[in-house]
C-alpha cells in the first residue's frame, strides 16, 4: 500500500469513527468524550496504527503523533472544539527555574514537539520567542495570530541570518527562546538534519538551554518532557546528545545526523 | 565622515578582512556571505568595541554598513 493511500484510509476511519462517536456522545464535554471514543478504538486498531506509521514521514512522527495529529484535524474539521490534554515532566530544578520566570531559558525540541513545548512554556506564563520557519511576513503573522492573540507575550523571530541576533536580543530582555534544531533535508525532504547553531548559540551567550521532547501516552494526553538545564561547551557534543536524547526509548527512532543549513 | 564613523570603518575593515568588501562601507549586509553565527559576532565585537547596544529591530539585507554605522553609533 503506498503512503498516499495509507494516508486517505486513516483519514476515512478517523472521520466515521468521530461521526460515530458523536452519534452517541451528545453531552456538554462532547469534545472531549469523542476523542476518548475515537482514540481508544483506533489506537487498538493494527491497520489505522499501521496506516498511521506511514504518514506524514517528512517530520518523522511515531505511529501515535501521526495518529494524535489526523484525530486532532479531523475533529477540528467537522467543528469539535477539542485541547489534547498535556503534562510537563521535569526534574524539579527545572521546574523550579520555569516557575521563578527570571532566567532567560533556550528550549530545544524537534518538529513533532516544539508546538506543545512552546505552548506549555506559555502556560507556565513565561514570554517566548518562538523561532519559526522564514515565510513572507504576513503569511508569518497569520500562522501565529491565534497563539499572539491568546498569549500576548508570544513573539516569533523568522529562521533567517539575523535570527540569532534576534534571540541575542530576546535573552537579553529576559525572554524564552522555543527552537526546533532539526530541519528538512534538500535530498529527503525529512527533517532529518540537526543543526549545531543554536547549540553554538547558547554557548557563546553562556546560556542556559534545556533539552524537550514531546510523549503521547496511551489515553492520547501529551507529555512534554525536559532536560537540563544545560551548559553547552561543546555544541557537536551536545548536538549529538540532542539527538540521543530525542531518540531514547523511541521505537523507530528518528534518521537524525548533524547537518548545517545552507546559508539564507 | 565623523570621527566615529570613520572609527566604524576601520574596525570593519579589520574584523571583516576575510571577507568581501566589494563597495567598502557601502557594502550591503546581504553581501557579506555572513551565516547566522557570523553575524552574531560582528554584533557582539561592534557592541564591546563601540560600547553600544544594538536593536536589530528595522535592520534588514539592504541595509548598508554605512547605514548600520550612522543608525547605531551616537
Amino acid at each position: 500500500m503506498n503512503r498516499q493511500l495509507a494516508r486517505s484510509l486513516l483519514r476515512a476511519m478517523v472521520h466515521a469513527q468521530v461521526r460515530l462517536a458523536r452519534l452517541c456522545h451528545r453531552s456538554d464535554a462532547v469534545g472531549d468524550a469523542v476523542f476518548k471514543h475515537t482514540w481508544n478504538t483506533l489506537r487498538r486498531c493494527k491497520l489505522a496504527t499501521w496506516c498511521a506509521s506511514q504518514t506524514r514521514r517528512r517530520f518523522q512522527p511515531d505511529a501515535a503523533e501521526a495518529l494524535l495529529i489526523e484525530v486532532l484535524e479531523v475533529m477540528k474539521a467537522q467543528g469539535l472544539a477539542f485541547q489534547a490534554r498535556t503534562h510537563l515532566l521535569a526534574a524539579d530544578t527545572t521546574m523550579a527555574l520555569l516557575d521563578s520566570g527570571l532566567a532567560p531559558l533556550i528550549v530545544v525540541t524537534s518538529h513533532t514537539g516544539f508546538s506543545t513545548t512552546t505552548l506549555t512554556l506559555l502556560d507556565k506564563g513565561l514570554a517566548v520567542t518562538l523561532v519559526a520557519d522564514a515565510l513572507p511576513a504576513a503569511e508569518l503573522t497569520a500562522r501565529y495570530r491565534p497563539i499572539r492573540e491568546q498569549y500576548p507575550g508570544f513573539e516569533v523571530v523568522p529562521k533567517d541570518r539575523y535570527s540569532l541576533v534576534r534571540l541575542r536580543d530576546a535573552l537579553r530582555d529576559g525572554r524564552t527562546i522555543s527552537c526546533a534544531a532539526d530541519f528538512q533535508d534538500a535530498a529527503t525532504k525529512t527533517y532529518s538534519l540537526v543543526s549545531p547553531a543554536i547549540f553554538e548559540f547558547a554557548r557563546r551567550l553562556n546560556a542556559e538551554l534545556l533539552m524537550s521532547k514531546t510523549l503521547i501516552s496511551e489515553d492520547g494526553s501529551i507529555t512534554t518532557l525536559l532536560d537540563g538545564p544545560h551548559r553547552i561547551s561543546d555544541a557537536t557534543a551536545s548536538t549529538k546528545a540532542f539527538i540521543d536524547f530525542v531518540n531514547a526509548g523511541r521505537h523507530p527512532p528518528k534518521q537524525l545526523s548533524i547537518g548545517h543549513p545552507p546559508l539564507a | 565622515m565623523t570621527d566615529r564613523l570613520k572609527d566604524f570603518e576601520t574596525f570593519i575593515l579589520q574584523h571583516c578582512s576575510d571577507m568581501p568588501l566589494p563597495a567598502g562601507l557601502d557594502t550591503r549586509l546581504s553581501e557579506l556571505g555572513l551565516d547566522s553565527l557570523d553575524l552574531l559576532d560582528l554584533i557582539l565585537a561592534i557592541e564591546n568595541e563601540f560600547n553600544i547596544e544594538i536593536d536589530m529591530d528595522g535592520v534588514d539585507d539592504e541595509m548598508s554598513l554605512r547605514e548600520f554605522g550612522v543608525r547605531f553609533l551616537p
